[in-house]
């Protein structure tokens, strides 16, 4: 009977192995990539000068927005698994054309393979994220910054750059735009078959037109000569580019 | 049976190690024996190979003020560090045992700690301990080369035997650059600093008088109806700081571009990277004069107008940084609220203090 004793750590080693072996069947990384354009011209920080409307040229410093909530879609339309609470986007490292076509990924671990109909995302911090703050999390959490005071709220999204609005070449305009608040959070879904293996690179790719953030199908856009602060989340035109954002943003085919 | 004993015994152990052993992110562990910050401060990250011990800050507090690291044997970390100043050093440039002078002004190290990639003006260094490694042999600083620092610290009747106790090692000649950089490093991260009066106003248990709470206002962008300094942009709360390489204008843009200096473009080489530095933390910023990466503002209010004027123009120069208008009682109020980061607890704590 004592004997039996002498095989249970190796039973339980080969039935954690076992196990370890399943969930690496069962379970999967999958990369999100974003990239950044501003209408048709990859988007590059301080390098490269933008058309924009009302005889406008836009220079970037800055393009952020945090991502959260996301999930995959199951066949049957409802949500299937979390795969993400949160991160971070940001194209501010972006200086080359080379670095725009790379993009940012956001590695995601352990995603249960199989086939799925879609993906969703939400765009800025989903509401019950955007109660805690930054003491809430470690310094290399996502959420450690980016925090406004004012308003309770994360930064959902920042747009910097300077703004050419009388053709003088002085890119007179200092142009900041920070979005934030519950009202200003936007969760899109893609519809598009994702199938996830184990022991395989996944990768999802989406793309963000930056000018579509600012301008939209009607043609109304934020105009630089008039306004080149969005500090808020009540403004309307923090509404606008959130609301724009649902259009800008797309799935790589 | 009692020849299985020890392989029975040695498979429980085995199975109770699996079982008790933490299985979570091995890169950091929880803060366990630092000072705290306010609920407001996001967690500290510590290297899992330099848990926090308290006889290695003690040791780390010791060497941290000691000369024994310098070539002339007349500079201490403390020397450009000093815990008055909320370990700043006063100068615009600091002069090492070499006799050289510093390319930059040195940080105060007001919650190093959490600085949570990499340190200096130009982010060159990816730790605390990789810091102490690199300021031993830098011509600036200690002016001096390991070899010799190890051997004067093994032959210290205090120093070495207690290395060597504390990172059990057979005797001194196992001593290691690291296992000096890793206990200072510890006295490093325990210099927290969480309870100005901006906290404790924050915390409900302080007032803050009418400018004070006027040039708050003015800092975080709160009222409508008041100018708005841009401040809150890079020096958020908590740390008043986010940590980022930015250009904020301090540069001509002739020093822009030929200035033999070019900060973060350093270490990245990408070109809009020339003339960013580390955004400095604000806490106890009423001690640390002179300012900016190169001391070359000697007062608060220098600083101030600095901003109020919109810095100079270059292509990567933040575009938080604009002329903002600032009346004179703008500019007086921002710096009393800015007197409100000093913690008086901070630089007055007997643990930061020479022992």
């Amino acid at each position: 009977m004592k004997k039996i004793f002498l095989f249970l750590p190796l039973l339980w080693i080969l039935a954690f192995s076992a196990c370890q072996q399943d969930k690496e069947a069962s379970l999967t990384d999958l990369t999100l990539n974003f990239t950044a354009d501003f209408a048709e011209d990859p988007l590059v920080m301080y390098g490269r000068t933008y058309a924009y409307p009302n005889s406008t040229d836009f220079r970037l410093q800055l393009f952020q927005f945090y991502i959260s909530d996301v999930y995959l879609i199951k066949s049957d339309g409802t949500a299937g698994p979390k795969v993400l609470d949160v991160a971070l986007v940001s194209f501010g490292g972006v200086q080359s054309e080379s670095e725009a076509a790379q993009g940012v990924s956001v590695v995601l671990k352990d995603v249960p393979v199989g086939q799925y109909s879609g993906i969703r995302l939400g765009l800025g911090v989903d509401p019950v994220l955007n109660k805690t703050q930054p003491g809430d999390y470690r310094v290399d959490h996502p959420l450690s910054t980016n925090y406004w005071l004012m308003s309770n709220s994360y930064v959902f999204s920042k747009i910097e750059g300077n703004a050419d609005t009388d053709g003088s070449g002085n890119f007179n305009a200092e142009v900041t735009l920070h979005v934030g608040g519950d009202n200003n959070y936007r969760e899109k879904t893609f519809p598009q078959p994702i199938e996830l293996r184990a022991g395989q690179p996944n990768s999802l790719g989406f793309s963000v037109d930056l000018r579509r953030m600012l301008v939209d199908d009607t043609g109304k856009f934020l105009n630089f000569a008039m306004m080149t602060q969005i500090h808020s989340d009540q403004s309307p035109w923090a509404v606008f580019i959130s609301d724009n954002f649902m259009e800008a943003i797309s799935m790589r085919k | 049976m009692m020849r299985y004993g020890r392989w029975i015994g040695m498979g429980l152990l085995l199975l109770v190690l699996v079982l008790v052993l933490p299985w979570g992110d091995p890169a950091v562990v929880p803060v366990t024996a630092l000072p705290e910050g306010p609920t407001s401060f996001p967690g500290m990250l510590v290297p899992a190979h330099n848990q926090t011990h308290p006889e290695a800050i003690a040791l780390g507090r010791k060497l941290f003020f000691d000369t024994i690291l310098s070539n002339d044997g007349k500079v201490s970390c403390s020397t450009c560090h000093d815990p008055g100043r909320a370990f700043s050093d006063g100068l615009p440039h600091s002069t090492g045992a070499g006799g050289l002078e510093t390319r930059r002004h040195a940080p105060a190290l007001v919650n190093v700690g959490y600085v949570p990639g990499e340190l200096f003006w130009d982010g060159s260094v990816g730790s605390l301990e990789e810091q102490v490694v690199r300021s031993i042999e830098d011509p600036t600083e200690m002016a001096s080369d390991w070899t010799t620092v190890i051997r004067k610290l093994r032959e210290h009747p205090e120093y070495g035997p207690a290395l060597v106790n504390l990172f059990a090692l057979r005797d001194g000649s196992h001593l290691r650059p690291m296992h000096v950089a890793q206990v200072i490093a510890q006295f490093e991260r325990s210099l927290v600093s969480g309870h100005s009066r901006y906290d404790q106003y924050r915390a409900g248990i302080a007032a803050l008088n009418e400018a004070e709470l006027r040039g708050l206002a003015i800092f975080f962008d709160f009222e409508d109806e008041l100018p708005d300094a841009e401040c809150n942009h890079c020096h958020t709360d908590p740390f008043f700081t986010d940590f980022q390489f930015v250009n904020n204008g301090i540069q001509s843009p002739d020093q822009w571009k030929n200035n033999p200096d070019g900060g973060r473009v350093e270490v990245t080489g990408k070109p809009f990277d020339r003339g960013k530095f580390r955004v400095p933390t604000l806490r106890n910023v009423a001690l640390t004069a002179p300012y900016m990466h190169d001391g070359s503002k000697a007062t608060l209010m220098e600083v101030i107008e600095h901003y109020n004027s919109g810095g100079h123009p270059a292509i990567n120069s933040s575009v938080n940084v604009r002329p903002l208008g600032l009346t004179e009682r703008d500019k007086s109020d921002l710096l009393a609220f800015l007197h409100t980061l000093t913690d008086s607890t901070f630089i007055h704590n007997p643990d930061f203090q020479r022992p």
